[in-house]
This record gives C-alpha cells, structure tokens and sequence, in this order.
C-alpha cells in the first residue's frame, strides 16, 4: 500500500520566555503511587542509582515534589510522556 | 491474594502462575481500565490526564494534543499484553521483561484510577475507606510488590 503523507506543520505557545534555561522536569507525591515503584521508575527511565532514586523518592514523598531531571525543553517533554506512561504525577517547569 | 507465589524469577523474564482467585480478579482490570472516561467528571480520567504544565494551560493542552494519543495506545497495548498474560497464567506463562513491566504498569493504572474514583487525594484517606475498597487497594499494591521483588532480581 502507497501512503502518502504531508508534514504537519504544529504550532507551540510562545512560552519559551527565558530560552537559556534549562526545562525542569518534576515529579509530584500522591498518595497512591508505591515508594518502591517510584523508584523502579526513576531507575528504568532515567538510568539511576538505588540510592539517588530512592533520595528522589524520598524528597518527592517528603517535600511533596522533586525535579528528576532537566534540560532543553523537547527532552524535558519525552521525559514527562515516559514518566505519565507509568502513572507518575509529572509536570515541566523552567 | 493467593498462598502461592504468583511471580518467579526466570532466565526469560518472569514466571507468572496465577490461581483461579487472582485471574478473577485481575481479569477485571481491563474492562474496569476501559470505563475510564466513560461518566461526566470521572476522577479517574482526570488523574490520568493531569496538566503537565502547571502555570500554562495553554501549554498543557498542546503537551496533550500531541502526545495523548500516543501515551493511550501505550495503555492499551499494555492492558492487551495484561489480558494475554492472565489468560495463559493458570497453568504458568512466562512473561518476558517487557511484558512484566507492561503488567507493572497496568496494577499501577488500576490502583491510580480506582483511588481516584474512591476520592483518595492524601494518605489519611485510606481511613475512611470501606473494609472492600482498601482491600482492593491493598491488593493491587501486594501483587505489584511481589512483581517488583521479582524485576529487582532481573
């Protein structure tokens, strides 16, 4: 089958305010999501220790949030795809 | 949850030998998992579908337009691998690591939706929940930690 396909041109808001900045990627505490999935979680996506996903962990369960990873603002947004894909609360920030 | 173990170890991934309790529960899952969205205001949809950028509505909603589509096919292939897996684990199936992962992630879908519909938003709501409810909570968590022991050892 020949399928042909136009690129599609897509507009973003114009909110890149402060372009140098990194993008910060941050995770968010609910009471729902298992302190041992978080860190299974943060080891599979973001290549992890068991020691710094569990520091993570522990500041997203006691400070109600932590930024798990930064940079330009296309990654920050893959980053909060694959983290939504496993259900965590994730949210991008500059 | 069943006496015995439902997850083992095993050089291809993980052995999954469920009884017949468990597949009648777990079974649920992907019809219980397909009704999200399906009533007005559904809490469960909501916390499937939170803002990603807090300050920029506008923002988040592109965030969704583009990659939403993506991120539901990504639940219902795992809901599908999920549905072969009970159906082959009564007599043990093993799965492979992304099959296991893909199981992972559908026991923490169906936690997440069923707290939301319970109206679970901080740990002391747990409290209030009704003996049935907090069992179902508590055994989705049990079969997701025994799962997560397993994958620790991979």
């Amino acid at each position: 089958m020949d399928v042909t396909t136009k690129p599609v041109e897509t507009t973003r808001p114009e909110t890149d305010l402060a372009p140098d900045l990194p993008w910060l990627v941050v995770v968010w505490n609910d009471p729902v999501n298992l302190m041992d999935y978080v860190v299974w979680v943060l080891r599979k996506l973001f290549g992890h220790s068991l020691e710094e996903a569990t520091r993570l962990m522990l500041l997203v369960h006691n400070e109600g949030r932590a930024v798990v990873n930064d940079g330009p603002r296309e990654q920050a947004e893959i980053d909060c795809y694959r983290l939504h894909q496993h259900g965590l609360w994730a949210t991008i920030e500059q | 949850m069943s006496e015995s173990v439902p997850f083992l170890p095993d050089p291809k991934g993980v052995l999954v030998t469920l009884d017949a309790d468990d597949i009648e529960l777990l079974s649920q899952i992907p019809e219980f998992l397909g009704s999200v969205g399906s009533v007005p205001d559904d809490p469960a949809a909501a916390r499937l579908q939170v803002p990603v950028y807090l300050d920029d509505p506008e923002a988040s909603q592109e965030w969704w337009r583009l990659m939403g589509t993506e991120l539901d096919q990504s639940r219902l292939a795992d809901r599908s691998a999920f549905e072969l897996i009970i159906e082959a684990s009564a007599t043990g199936t093993v799965m492979s690591l992304a099959e296991a992962e893909a199981f992972l992630r559908v026991l923490n879908e169906a936690r997440l939706a069923l707290a939301a519909r319970l109206k679970v938003e901080v740990e002391e709501d747990y409290e209030r929940l009704d003996e049935a409810d907090r069992g179902a909570l508590d055994y989705l968590a049990g079969m997701q930690g025994l799962l997560l022991l397993v994958l620790a050892t991979q």
